[in-house]
């Protein structure tokens, strides 16, 4: 494809080095994911083909989707459709003009192709084009100019003007432009009732020159991926459609676009009020493997169903401020009562002063820990016989701060590993690149594939085992319900014991962090096998505890 | 506060060194960015004779953003609702940061002169409108009577 084939006339008049470098455009056009992009909008009448079916990913639950983030959903889905018309049927327009077409219709390159070969003017304007006419927009720097909107008398400016030649100065379009950016539509020069559209590399320019000359930024938008209206476009897209959801990993900006008759799943999930199969929960991921719910739009929340969380989210809302006071209330040694300070996510905690070893989630001995019979997570109502007088209430805000309690200290663990890991991969990171640098190679990152597995499994099975608590508040007593304690009590040694590994690689006493890696590969890797199979072992068998019957959710809680 | 941009110095100045006729808009003097107006209801409307007072505040994206305009004085009009909220393209989509202050007054003013009451905001009115237009016309005329005639 060819850039400069069709008639723009675009002006530039700056010195060299502030000259932009076209070749920095990238069109990808990778040939083999044509496949996918038949899958598209609810509009689109091609059926679905089952190659596409087999490409897309299958969520935790069945649940077939595609993870994306912003960048690769540009790439593969919007440019592809360009580069199939660049370089296919519409080769007689350019770049600019075809941007602008696929965006006024919806990314359907088809509808493009209709109404061109049906009235092409008639869509130039509709698309604010020039018809009959060459484009001419021009981005030139002058002298002494003062400029209408924003009443600045520069001595030396650039301006922008598009082919009506409505001239205002370059930080008046910059602050317009990213102004407009929210509405995610087709952006029309500033002058009121004037149809012209600002095409997608004017805006790249405009961005990177203001950036460079006002904000004293060297980084400038090297690729189409980061045009700031195709990434506008995207994120409005993803906004309005329901196949679409972002994830909801805190900084991600990543999104699980869900394959098949979207109405069809989200009725039936929403219909599904208070059903007990959670083989309908719709787990997918987004391009950096975080999974969530699609229907809740919250994370993994396994085992639970949508509604009971929906109930635990709210509880524990109105609950807040006497789960607070717990919070502030419970965090010190129980041997000696100094301050404890926790930064890990391990929960497995040695008081600086006396040395007690103890955990942090039942506040007993850990040695306690080491025996299989022991339970770390069973409510206890023992003084329930004592204290007959204790009314109902009491004890019911009792029980659900005993769940609550092992619910928040893992969401904070899983915070806390998250840091350690985040070192950890800095760490190996670093070491890479000195061996790199060295010419050595007597590690790989084959050697150390494990570590990204390890880490994933941590999060998961912390994940899984903090939504159990949530899961066995609402469970009604029963003899499975015995079993699912002890499948919690499982997840819950194996998790700690996974995160105790990864903390003590990080741990101060040991300088050779890499090392400590190496030594613990075998180690990390078993346990990390061990906490999947024990988060599969717990999610599988409430699964078919609950189809059976054999665990149920009692509506009195 | 921030320094208040020579855009809105300019506007300030023209406003009153040379004021549009039947329009006024006076800057607070303890916020610049916040203008009382009054607008005359044009002759030949059921608004005539009229003066409305309204408040118009230039937000800090303004110009990239429409300046707020709400009306204060209460009037039955099918495109301004009971909050005295204006239902007007130019300072909702067709925003342009190329139009001002004067030209956005200008606009309502025109507005009160040709009530729209297919694009309503105030949807009883607009029905009252539709229905009955000669009915209609007699309440805003005596509304404005009621609520915006000249104090002095
Ligand atoms: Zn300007
Ligand atoms: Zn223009
Ligand atoms: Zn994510
Ligand atoms: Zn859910
Ligand atoms: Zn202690
Ligand atoms: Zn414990």
């Amino acid at each position: 494809m060819s850039d400069d084939d069709s008639d723009i006339f675009f002006e530039y008049e700056y010195d060299q080095e502030d000259d932009l470098d076209e070749s920095s455009f990238c069109f990808s056009s990778d040939g083999e994911d044509d496949v996918m992009f038949d899958v598209d909008g609810e509009n689109s009448d091609t059926p679905q083909t089952k190659i596409s079916d087999t490409l897309a990913n299958v969520g935790a639950n069945g649940t077939l989707y595609y993870p994306w983030n912003v960048e690769q959903f540009i790439e593969n889905k919007l440019l592809a459709k360009l580069d199939k018309l660049a370089n296919g049927t519409l080769t007689a327009c350019s770049i600019d003009e075809l941007l602008i077409m696929l965006q006024v219709k919806g990314w359907q390159e088809d509808e493009v192709l209709n109404d061109y070969f049906d009235n092409r003017d008639k869509l130039y304007e509709a698309c604010g084009l020039p018809v009959g006419v060459p484009m001419r927009n021009t981005l030139k720097k002058i002298k002494n100019y003062s400029c209408f909107v924003c009443c600045e008398d520069y001595s030396e400016t650039y301006v922008y003007s598009l082919t009506c030649g409505h001239t205002y100065c370059i930080n008046c379009y910059y602050s317009y432009i990213s102004n407009e950016l929210a509405n995610g539509g087709p952006i029309t020069c500033i002058e009121p009732d004037c149809k012209y559209t600002i095409p997608y590399r004017d805006v790249t320019d405009i961005f990177d020159i203001v950036n460079k000359t006002n904000h004293g930024g060297v980084t400038t938008i090297k690729s189409m991926v980061e045009n700031p209206l195709l990434v506008a476009n995207t994120k409005a897209m993803i906004n309005s459609k329901r196949k679409y959801k972002w994830c909801p990993a805190t900084d991600c900006n990543g999104f699980a676009e869900l394959v098949g008759n979207v109405n069809d799943s989200v009725e039936s999930l929403s219909s599904a009020k208070e059903s007990v199969d959670i083989s309908k929960v719709p787990i997918v991921t987004c391009s950096e493997n975080h999974e969530f719910c699609f229907d809740c739009n919250y994370e993994n929340h396994l085992p639970c169903p949508c509604w009971i969380v929906k109930k635990w989210i709210k509880k524990c809302n109105d609950d807040s401020e006497t789960a607070n006071w717990i919070d502030a209330n419970t965090h010190g040694c129980p041997q000696c009562q100094s301050a404890i300070e926790k930064n890990g996510g391990c929960n497995h905690m040695t008081c600086k002063k006396c040395k007690f070893e103890f955990c942090w989630i039942c506040f007993e001995d850990w040695k306690k820990h080491r025996n299989d019979y022991y339970s770390c997570n069973k409510y206890r109502n023992e003084r329930q016989e004592d204290e007959q007088r204790k009314n109902r209430s009491k004890q019911s805000l009792e029980r659900y701060l005993h769940f609550y309690k092992r619910f928040a200290i893992h969401e904070n663990s899983m915070k806390g590993d998250l840091k350690t890991m985040a070192q950890i991969d800095t760490y190996t990171r670093l070491y890479m690149e000195d061996l790199r640098d060295q010419g050595k190679k007597n590690l790989s990152w084959n050697d150390i594939q494990f570590l990204p597995t390890a880490m994933r499994a941590l999060q998961n099975g912390r994940k899984a085992l903090k939504w159990t608590y949530c899961f066995a508040y609402y469970l009604g007593k029963s003899n499975f319900a015995t079993i699912f304690e002890g499948n919690q009590d499982f997840l819950n040694k194996t998790v700690e014991d996974l995160s105790e590994v990864f903390e003590q690689i990080m741990s101060k006493k040991n300088p050779d962090k890499v090392g400590m890696i190496l030594k613990n590969k075998t180690k990390l890797r078993n346990l990390s096998e061990l906490v999947n199979s024990r988060k599969n072992m717990l999610i599988n068998g409430a699964r078919a505890n609950l189809d059976d019957g054999l665990l149920w959710f009692d509506n009195e809680i | 506060m921030a320094a208040l941009p020579k855009r809105i110095i300019k506007e300030t100045e023209r406003l009153v060194s040379d004021p549009v006729p039947g329009i006024t808009a006076i800057p607070s003097e303890d916020n610049l960015r916040y203008f009382e107006v009054t607008i005359d209801g044009p002759n030949h409307s059921p608004y005539a004779d009229g003066v409305f007072n309204l408040e118009l505040y230039l937000p800090d994206d303004y110009p990239m953003c429409a300046p707020k305009v709400r009306f204060l004085t209460k009037i039955y009009h099918p495109n301004i609702d009971k909050l005295g909220r204006i239902c007007l393209d130019v300072l909702k989509d067709n925003w342009s940061p190329a139009l001002q202050i004067r030209t956005i007054l200008l606009s309502i003013q025109a507005l009160l002169g040709a009530p729209n009451p297919d694009d309503p905001l105030a949807n009883d009115v607009a029905d009252d409108w539709k229905k009955d237009e000669k009915r209609a016309i007699e309440i805003a005329k005596e509304w404005t009577l009621k609520y915006a005639t000249k104090k002095d």
